[in-house]
């Protein structure tokens, strides 16, 4: 089996760790070894950086891909918002040779080089098209057939080379969620975005238009929880829930999980083991379908 | 000439130099340090015969840019220098370039900036009943991020991750069994110096306005 190096990024490290606790796991029970990214800095987030100095996000995205590189891992991530930065980084300096050159010449003061050696992989597209569904699926010790989920693929998990392609990881997704064996509600706006980028320009507009847009239909549909596979996605659903019951008295009490959480139940690793009680959503009230403690 | 005035420059103002260009024929822009633009200025006014045109000033957000225009026979000069709005304080060039009075006093009234050594910094174009504090071609700092953004930036800078590991994650982190922190900016000076290397050299620092010493921006 390949060997990776992860880029776990900033949200996971610092306000989720369960889902790094959950990954790490999960991982080890299916034989995907994963090496921690050394020396690496924040992708950059695809916002702010992003559009206030696109210079330096494709120097400090180029430079922890050459640490990979230098590694000669290929690196992976479970966070959509790195995948997005990371994979049109290297896509995009793959073909510009121009801009390669500049961005190399600033990493050159630092002794590193963007070859643009290999290929950023989603943690789905590991799980799929390295370990498989059907080694996942023998893996699956404590199927969660009592458990309704919606899921949230969020947008960047639809960054792709082409527009063919532009559904394969949200697919992907969906069907490691089904080896789970938790039921999936369709709640009709699985594609609408959970609003954290719109947070930036307008915090009202993306709590209450957007967000509770989506919740509201989640509640509707009745699933005991949402499943999502990236971390600032979790964030919006999780602290934004708070904001919406605190500024405007719109109680919705979803649970959110990530999909690495999910599937490390499945596999057989205890709720509490993996410190689902940190989540700031009511994950309590499907311990219980979980498994328990 | 325009070599040959650049050495000059260089040779005299040492660090306060920062760079020259030549944007066009019988044009010279000059980028000085504001400690240096006394001496730039006596000193093609001395050596070159230069004459003061006027003084131009402009609100970058963060900083004020002075334009001091000179015209040599032949030759236009533009020394550019920047004055952060935190300290607006400049030499004032009066003492020895008698011609720069008027239009420092004018520079002073609309932008509030200081012209030290100024020997008669009275009001000329607003009247004495004026606010003191109220200078009307000078807006507020402001920089590029959002009151939203800032915190984002400063965290990214400082640690090179965008949130900070609080000791409430770090408790989790150990009862979950996993690295109390993990290999990154956080914990590596040396990977850390690498970020604010490549910020230093695309120039974000600046663009942004990020305070090194602070770590915050400046606005």
């Amino acid at each position: 089996m390949k060997q990776y190096a992860m880029l776990w990024g900033c949200t996971v490290q610092t306000r989720l760790p369960s889902i790094e606790a959950a990954t790490r796991r999960m991982l080890d029970v299916l034989g995907v070894s994963v090496r921690d990214l050394e020396g690496a800095s924040c992708c950059p987030e695809p916002y702010t950086s992003a559009l206030i100095g696109r210079e330096l996000w494709y120097a400090l995205a180029a430079r922890n891909i050459s640490l990979a590189e230098a590694r000669n891992l290929e690196l992976t991530t479970i966070c959509n918002g790195c995948y997005d930065t990371l994979f049109e980084v290297n896509e995009t300096l793959k073909q510009d040779d121009s801009l390669r050159e500049r961005i190399n010449s600033t990493l050159l003061r630092i002794g590193k080089e963007f070859k643009g050696s290999s290929e950023i992989r989603h943690i789905v597209e590991v799980l799929d098209e390295d370990v498989g569904l059907d080694h996942i699926a023998a893996s699956v010790r404590r199927p969660l057939s009592n458990l309704r989920a919606a899921l949230h693929p969020g947008c960047h998990l639809y960054r792709s080379k082409t527009v063919e392609d532009y559904d394969r990881k949200p697919k992907i997704f969906e069907n490691l969620v089904r080896l789970t064996g938790v039921q999936l509600v369709d709640y009709g706006l699985e594609k609408m975005c959970c609003g954290y980028p719109q947070r930036q320009a307008d915090e009202e507009m993306s709590l209450k238009a957007t967000l509770a847009t989506k919740l509201q239909r989640i509640q509707e549909s009745q699933a005991d929880c949402l499943v999502v596979v990236c971390p600032g996605c979790c964030v919006q659903f999780e602290y934004g829930q708070i904001e919406l019951r605190q500024r405007y008295n719109l109680d919705f009490g979803v649970p959110v999980l990530h999909l690495a959480e999910l599937m490390a139940v499945a596999v057989g690793i205890s709720a509490g083991e993996m410190g689902l009680e940190t989540h700031r959503s009511p994950v309590g009230k499907i311990t219980a379908k979980l498994g328990g403690q | 000439m325009d070599k040959e005035i650049v050495a000059k420059l260089r040779e005299h103002l040492k660090e306060a130099f920062i760079e020259a260009t030549t944007p066009r024929a019988r044009r010279l822009t000059v980028s000085v340090s504001k400690e240096g633009i006394l001496r730039a200025a006596e000193t093609l006014c001395r050596e070159y015969d230069a004459r003061l045109i006027t003084i131009s000033a402009t609100d970058l957000g963060l900083d004020l840019q002075l334009l001091y225009h000179l015209s040599l026979p032949k030759l236009l000069v533009n020394l550019k220098t920047i004055v952060p709005k935190e300290d607006l304080r400049i030499a004032s060039l009066t003492p020895s370039i008698f011609g720069a009075n008027w239009i420092e006093r004018e520079v002073h009234d609309l932008f509030g900036v200081e012209f030290e050594g100024h020997p008669d910094p009275r009001r000329l174009i607003l009247s004495y009943e004026w606010p003191r504090d109220n200078t009307p071609l000078k807006g507020p700092r402001r920089g590029l991020a959002s009151e939203f953004q800032k915190p984002t930036m400063e965290n990214l800078l400082s640690t090179g991750q965008i949130f900070p590991m609080s000791s409430m994650a770090k408790r989790q982190r150990v009862k979950m069994k996993i690295p109390e922190v993990l290999p990154t900016t956080i914990a590596n000076p040396e990977a850390l110096e690498e970020l604010h290397t490549v910020v230093k050299g695309v120039g974000f620092d600046g663009k942004v306005g990020y305070d090194w010493k602070t770590k915050k921006m400046r606005y």
